[in-house]
């Protein structure tokens, strides 16, 4: 039976002095005989009251994982069909491949650790930092690589006068396309409360799926205009949620 | 075989196969566990009772997650503490060293009046353990978890579970063993509350 406590390794001399071998010293705390099943009716109506968005709360790992895989396959279908890139054609292939894995490798790492389950045991802090970083130095890497081309003329555009506007509309489809993402990873990341709010890695990895879906969108290909429209997609999104969150735990 | 007599695998099987009894089951066995050891981190009671019930209702969404031949124990204080965690980041505030709003007949053995000084005393010496040591000790020694366990509930090897433990330990020895605390200990403290 699981009462069965193996005590293997216990210091005798303080397992002496603070409980019998084999047994738990009690320290602080509530007492184990408390009445076992206080709190059972309460949680016996949460349960009842469940409705279909809790019910996606309790949706496996695998089945997030494919649900996310989905999110990130759709939003970029949408922009593929509805409004690719006009130079989607003479997009060199090789640094398309590169450029998806600087984007995808810290894409994967946030969601890892927005949909690793409750059950497992809690990412380190350091971990978390890790996955933000990797994504703040694949956008940046991104943009510190050579312009992709210039073999299109709606790739020059974006400078000069029209520099704000381009950037200014880039900005606004990402922001949505990672404000949609928002909402998904709201309903598939474990955050373990009520709130259908993500964590921060969830926010991030929806604005890494705004950055992607703008990705096959524009087809600026100049450094300027990247930094301006592209990169800052993920900001306004992380600055909401914090707001949102002080808000609500305040 | 009553529900006593089920095992916990057993039982998350039936909850997970539609039988609500099992949970209750399941609730009932393990509620008041949690609730001592979220409260040795957190003062106040109405907190510690409701991260117990986020506890099982996120066991109830995570049952989808359960696999066959794992073991539920180090699964189930794997959500608490990870809750807890949450709990902690949410108030921006670090574990608490329990004993807050725990009555003083709750704490210890009736008619010892050594018990809770006796208490404190190892509650103040677990409080001065790095996180890491702390949190081994505490589900290894007050929560019964063997090594294993404990390595899946904190994420680290059984290896670097056991020598976290033995630093703990010692650390503990050199400052808990002494007569007076040996004394107090004889005489009853810590009778198991099992």
């Amino acid at each position: 039976m699981n009462d069965a406590f193996e005590h293997e390794g216990v210091p005798a001399d303080l397992a002496d002095a603070f409980g019998q071998a084999g047994s738990q010293p009690q320290v602080g705390g509530l007492p184990a005989s408390s009445d076992p099943a206080a709190g059972l009716p309460d949680l016996h109506a949460l349960l009842d009251a469940e409705g279909p968005l809790d019910r996606v709360a309790s949706l496996s790992t695998r089945v997030r994982w494919a649900l996310a895989g989905s999110l990130l396959l759709g939003l970029v279908t949408i922009v593929l069909v509805a409004t690719r890139r006009a130079d989607l054609a003479v997009y060199p292939r090789g640094r398309m491949a590169l450029d998806l894995l600087v984007l995808l490798g810290p894409l994967l790492l946030a969601l890892q650790v927005s949909l690793r389950p409750l059950s497992r045991a809690a990412v380190p802090t350091s971990r978390r930092f890790i996955a933000i970083a990797a994504g703040l130095i694949g956008v940046g890497i991104l943009m510190a690589l050579p312009v992709a081309h210039s073999l299109h003329p709606a790739s020059l555009e974006g400078t000069g006068e029209t520099f704000f506007k381009r950037a200014g509309g880039c900005f606004g489809f990402g922001l949505s396309f990672a404000a949609l993402a928002t909402v998904g990873m709201g309903l598939l990341s474990r955050n373990g409360t009520k709130r259908w709010l993500p964590g921060a890695l969830g926010v991030w990895a929806a604005g890494l799926i705004g950055f992607v879906s703008l990705y096959f969108h524009c087809p600026i290909t100049h450094p300027e205009h990247l930094w301006a429209g592209h990169a800052t997609v993920a900001l306004p999104v992380l600055a909401v949620l914090w707001a949102v969150r002080r808000r609500l735990d305040g | 075989m009553t529900s006593q007599e089920r095992s916990d695998e057993v039982l998350m099987a039936a909850y997970r196969a539609g039988d609500r009894a099992a949970f209750d089951a399941l609730f009932s066995r393990y509620a008041p566990r949690l609730r001592q050891t979220l409260s040795r981190r957190i003062n106040r009671r109405d907190d510690v009772a409701d991260l117990v019930q986020q506890t099982f209702l996120q066991l109830h969404r995570a049952r989808a997650d359960f696999r066959e031949g794992a073991k539920l124990r180090p699964w189930l204080y794997t959500i608490a503490l990870n809750l807890a965690r949450q709990y902690f980041r949410r108030k921006g505030r670090r574990p608490e060293t329990g004993l807050g709003e725990v009555e003083p007949a709750e704490r210890g053995q009736e008619g010892d009046p050594e018990r809770p000084a006796v208490a404190r005393e190892l509650h103040e010496a677990l409080a001065a353990l790095p996180a890491a040591q702390r949190e081994v000790i505490e589900l290894h020694w007050f929560e019964g978890l063997p090594f294993k366990e404990v390595a899946q509930v904190v994420g680290a090897s059984e290896s670097a579970v056991k020598v976290r433990a033995h630093r703990g330990y010692e650390k503990l020895r050199a400052r808990l063993v002494d007569p007076a605390v040996t004394k107090a200990g004889a005489r009853g403290y810590g009778r198991t509350t099992q």
